[in-house]
């Protein structure tokens, strides 16, 4: 089409998403968006699968504000949460967290905020942009992807752990191996059949991602603040021009911003790959050729940004094939294509050659959404900060409450929740070893797309070209290969160069045995070995996978712990006052003994009294304020204060039916 | 006699008095409705597109339950559980309940559903790209026959419609490799970027890209309305009869009347067309059977299905 007719549509589509109705709508679904992608457990899903309900009723181009601004909203909105409170309110904002929250920590909270916004608004605004002039030519990139580059660009995205922890590479192997191998639980993608689910039905659904990554984040991170001193999360203090300062950081970026955004786009446009390996990729592709990559993870404002933009480009980028083709760039596009094909409209070839206006329409009004974001954002921002003025002894019985319901809300299953819990209290035991949740994160959202895609690969090398041809010698998987080996020897090379050759004494001595994280190592060791066992029982292509990863954690288990034994360092012996860590355990038994009472008396009560326990062990005992009844009674009051945004967020707002016992 | 007959007819009384008891004032509170899958998708659509009319009919509102995992098995074997009173309705498909019976993927049979009927179906179509060479079902058959296993048939799901569909092609003596998929989204791109030769695709799934495939078979007796020139794979020759049909189910021992009342009011609600003109759009075609068809379609698939899955094993 030509370039003013282009022009033309989208300004009329612009002048037709301001419409007082519409702009209405648009601020409704970015609050939506922005709130849902907050709450630990409404993930970006989650929040357009929630909304598509009401866009029933609307006209046809009201649902398409609706929309677009619901996912804009909700793949900006998790940022709020990375880096207030270092959990991820989806998985595309998990890279977020490594800069976000250390920039809070030094006191620079309301400053990340804003970056993220701004990032979040431009990586946005690139992406539509990108689907506005680029899609024909970005799609057909796109279909070139087959399952082979899709295999490799999992391995990629695993080459990440090597550089995430520079001194501890090993340990984010193997964490990553664990996040690997919980992906293998439940129906394996090459026969449907069941795999490593000991004959319970639960497990059939395997482990959901969200659930566990909700654990992983929230739950262990909330037992890392119980530890600490302080008595709120971070100093903030009200400061002025910070907006100015971000935006100032913007403009420095821009070109790195350019770069993200384009990467952010392109993996986006993937079916089956969106926002949350778009930003991983994103933010250690920056940091692999920054001349400087151990600032990173250390709080500077280009680890904010990036990741940040990645993501909110990647939600043009999901469109771009969905507009092409007919073919939803990621799980959320397709829950959006559901509510366009609910309205009469199906997204595709067919739309453009038939009725172009409308794809422009939507196109102008997800442009539209992107400043309206900021303007909401900005909001947003001003309330989310109070968080830091509140004492962390309130905070984290919330984040435990809303982690518990948030967990529910995704498939309606209490087992989700039992996930969740149990998946936070082992990644804190395992954190306590220096084995990272984020590692185990990049692992979960990695593993199912490198084994389905490593299935079909197989698969496809039955017919007309061999195994090696497809895997190997294809132009793509070569880039890739390259790409791989210069991922894992630029970060070797340049270590080299830096640091000095460490002498290791090699004194074999039994002091390990006395390491924490020996024990903590050798018993996943154990588990990797049971596993590499039971991995052989089964049959054909469906035991490819789980063997070679079993067997890496195996075989880095054994590694570390050998190396414990002969290096002399006597290490930290789990450096923590006994006194925490009876603290730490019992807020643990706490949110556990909350579990078996959400069915037996009901969600929202057992909430509440659990609440109400979480908070007076915290303010009482770990606090050590004295009990007296004005406490109490402050403690009530927010017990019922929460459960209430609880009821009226997901019962009335939501419509999630959570299981009645004896009360609600 | 008289005394017998009386008898009898009190015995007859008695028995039909608390059915319609039952189904007076059926339903007097709002309907939970459980969604095997994710939102968004074709068992959420075909409920939420007649949501309204369901209100309308039955002057209650539907509630949505989401409960996806295992294609569909985690929410149909949490129905088996819940109580038969017609307040707890299920959206699933056939055939998937009596693969996942055989394959031992759900703990539940076929026998423990009431069925209360079939509202759609979505018609399985053997499509290559237009950029193939294939030009006709005959074409790639004899192609493949000449080749064997060198053509690639993708599927849009493992032991689902799409997969049996594949499956059934094969066992008809036209040696294809089978490359499942796991979605529709990932299964057209990868024939529409040539990963594969054909795939076992539904309309619904298809509907979008469709200018960029072309259809060459229809798995169905009968052609599809809209594509009339595409044959179906029994006037060829083929006897392959699959498809994903859209089923309404409640737990095992659902009362007679509030079956009679659930199916008469889904009658009344596509009697309208503007429900059937928003089915379309929404890519559904409405075909309704009624429940005791639904459950002779399942026995009637039974032995095939135990077959198709042996043979996917031995394809493993």
């Amino acid at each position: 089409m030509e370039l003013i007719s282009i022009f033309h549509h989208v300004l009329a589509g612009a002048l037709q998403a301001l419409m007082p109705a519409n702009l209405c709508i648009m601020f409704l679904g970015l609050v939506v968006g922005i709130v849902g992608g907050m709450l630990p457990g409404i993930s970006t899903i989650t929040a357009v699968a929630l909304f598509v309900p009401f866009t029933f009723a609307m006209p046809t181009d009201m649902a398409f504000v609706g929309l677009g601004a619901v996912f804009c909203g909700a793949m900006y909105g998790g940022a709020n949460a990375a880096i207030l409170i270092n959990t991820p309110g989806t998985a595309a904002s998990i890279a977020t967290s490594f800069d976000g929250y250390p920039m809070n920590r030094k006191g620079r909270a309301e400053e990340a905020l804003y970056l993220s916004l701004l990032a979040s608004a431009f990586g946005g605004l690139f992406g539509a942009i990108m689907l506005l002039f680029f899609f024909e030519p970005l799609s057909a990139l796109a279909l070139e992807f087959g399952s082979e580059a899709f295999f490799w660009m999992g391995i990629f995205g695993l080459t990440t752990l090597a550089s995430m922890f520079p001194r501890q590479i090993a340990k984010g192997l193997l964490g990553g191996a664990i996040g690997l191998a919980l992906s293998t639980i439940g129906l394996d993608p090459s026969s449907a059949m069941p795999r490593f689910t000991f004959g319970s039905f639960d497990l059939i659904q395997g482990l959901d991602m969200v659930a566990v990554v909700i654990g992983l984040f929230s739950i262990s991170q909330m037992l890392i603040m119980l530890e600490s001193k302080e008595e709120f999360i971070s100093s903030f203090e009200k400061k002025t021009g910070v907006f100015r300062v971000a935006f100032g950081h913007l403009i420095h970026n821009v070109k790195k911003l350019l770069v993200a955004s384009g990467i952010g786009t392109f993996i986006g446009a993937l079916p089956g790959a969106g926002g949350s390996v778009a930003a991983i990729v994103a933010y250690n592709e920056m940091k692999r050729w920054d001349k400087n990559p151990e600032r990173y993870g250390t709080g500077v404002p280009e680890g904010v940004l990036v990741p940040e933009s990645a993501n909110n480009a990647s939600v043009g980028g999901a469109l771009v094939p969905l507009l092409s083709l007919g073919i939803p760039g990621s799980a959320t596009a397709a829950v959006l294509a559901g509510g366009l094909m609910a309205q009469g409209i199906t997204p595709g070839p067919q739309l453009m050659e038939m009725a172009p206006e409308m794809a422009y329409v939507f196109i102008a009004s997800l442009i539209m959404a992107n400043f309206g974001m900021v303007l909401v954002g900005f909001v947003t921002i001003k309330i989310c900060t109070r968080v830091l003025t509140v004492p962390k002894l309130y905070i984290i019985p919330a984040v435990v409450a809303i982690s518990l319901i948030g967990s529910y809300s995704l498939r309606s299953s209490m087992f989700d929740v039992l996930v969740m819990i149990l998946a936070g209290g082992i990644s804190y035991l395992m954190l306590k070893s220096k084995i990272m949740p984020a590692a185990i994160a990049l692992g979960l959202v990695l593993g199912s797309i490198i084994e389905e895609s490593l299935v079909i690969t197989m698969m496809r090398a039955k017919g007309k070209t061999s195994l090696a041809d497809l895997l190997l010698f294809s132009p793509m998987s070569m880039a890739f290969i390259a790409a791989i080996i210069l991922a894992i020897f630029i970060p070797v090379y340049v270590n080299r160069k830096k640091q000095k050759p460490v002498t290791l004494t090699w004194s074999p001595s039994l002091n390990c045995l006395r390491r924490y994280d020996f024990w903590v190592t050798a018993l996943i060791t154990c588990v990797g070995a049971f596993f590499v066992k039971e991995s052989m029982l089964l049959e054909g292509v469906s035991r490819i996978f789980p063997l070679a990863v079993y067997s890496a954690i195996t075989v880095l288990g054994v590694f570390i712990c050998a190396r414990m034994f002969f290096e002399r360092v006597s290490g930290p012996v789990f450096a923590m006052p006994r006194r925490d860590r009876i603290n730490v355990a019992l807020y643990t038994l706490i949110i556990l003994a909350i579990y078996p009472f959400l069915s037996i008396l009901g969600f929202y009560t057992a909430c509440f009294f659990g609440l109400i326990a979480m908070a007076a062990f915290g303010i009482f005992h770990v606090g050590g304020k004295p009990v007296t009844a004005r406490a109490c009674c402050n403690i009530v009051v927010y017990a019922v204060c929460i459960v209430v945004v609880q009821y009226v967020g997901f019962h009335m707002l939501l419509n999630v039916q959570t299981p009645k016992g004896l009360f609600i | 006699m008289l005394k017998s007959c009386l008898a009898a007819l009190a015995a007859v009384v008695f028995m039909a008095l608390p059915a319609p008891a039952l189904a007076e004032g059926y339903p007097e509170r709002p309907v939970q409705m459980i969604v095997p899958f994710a939102p968004g998708g074709g068992s959420d659509l075909v409920i939420r597109v007649i949501e309204k009319d369901f209100q309308k009919e039955f002057g209650q509102p539907l509630s949505f339950v989401y409960k996806p995992g295992a294609s569909g098995a985690v929410g149909v074997s949490e129905l088996k559980n819940l109580p038969a009173d017609g307040y707890t309705l299920c959206s699933q498909s056939y055939p998937h309940i009596i693969i996942q019976e055989l394959s031992k993927s759900g703990n539940f049979s076929v026998d423990d559903f009431d069925y209360v009927g079939m509202i759609a179906v979505d018609d399985i179509f053997f499509a290559v790209r237009n950029k193939s060479k294939f030009k006709s079902v005959q074409e790639f058959i004899a192609e493949a026959k000449a080749n064997p296993d060198t053509l690639s048939v993708a599927t849009t799901d493992t032991l689902g419609c799409s997969h049996m569909a594949a499956l059934k092609l094969r066992m008809l003596g036209v040696p294809v490799n089978i490359v499942t998929y796991t979605g529709g989204s990932k299964a057209v791109a990868g024939l529409l970027g040539g990963q594969v030769d054909a795939l076992m695709v539904v309309k619904g799934a298809a509907a979008a890209a469709m200018s960029r495939m072309r259809m060459l078979a229809i798995c169905n007796t009968q052609r599809d309305a809209e594509l009339k020139d595409v044959p179906t794979f029994p006037e060829l020759g083929y006897d392959i009869v699959q498809f994903n049909g859209r089923l309404i189910i409640a737990p095992k021992g659902l009362p007679e009347a509030v079956k009679e009342r659930l199916v008469t009011g889904l009658k009344n609600i596509y009697a309208d067309p503007a429900v059937i003109e928003r089915n379309k759009k929404a890519g559904f075609e409405y075909r309704f059977a009624d429940g005791d068809t639904v459950y002779k379609m399942f026995q009637d698939l039974r032995p095939e299905a135990t077959q198709l899955l042996e043979l996917a094993a031995d394809l493993k």
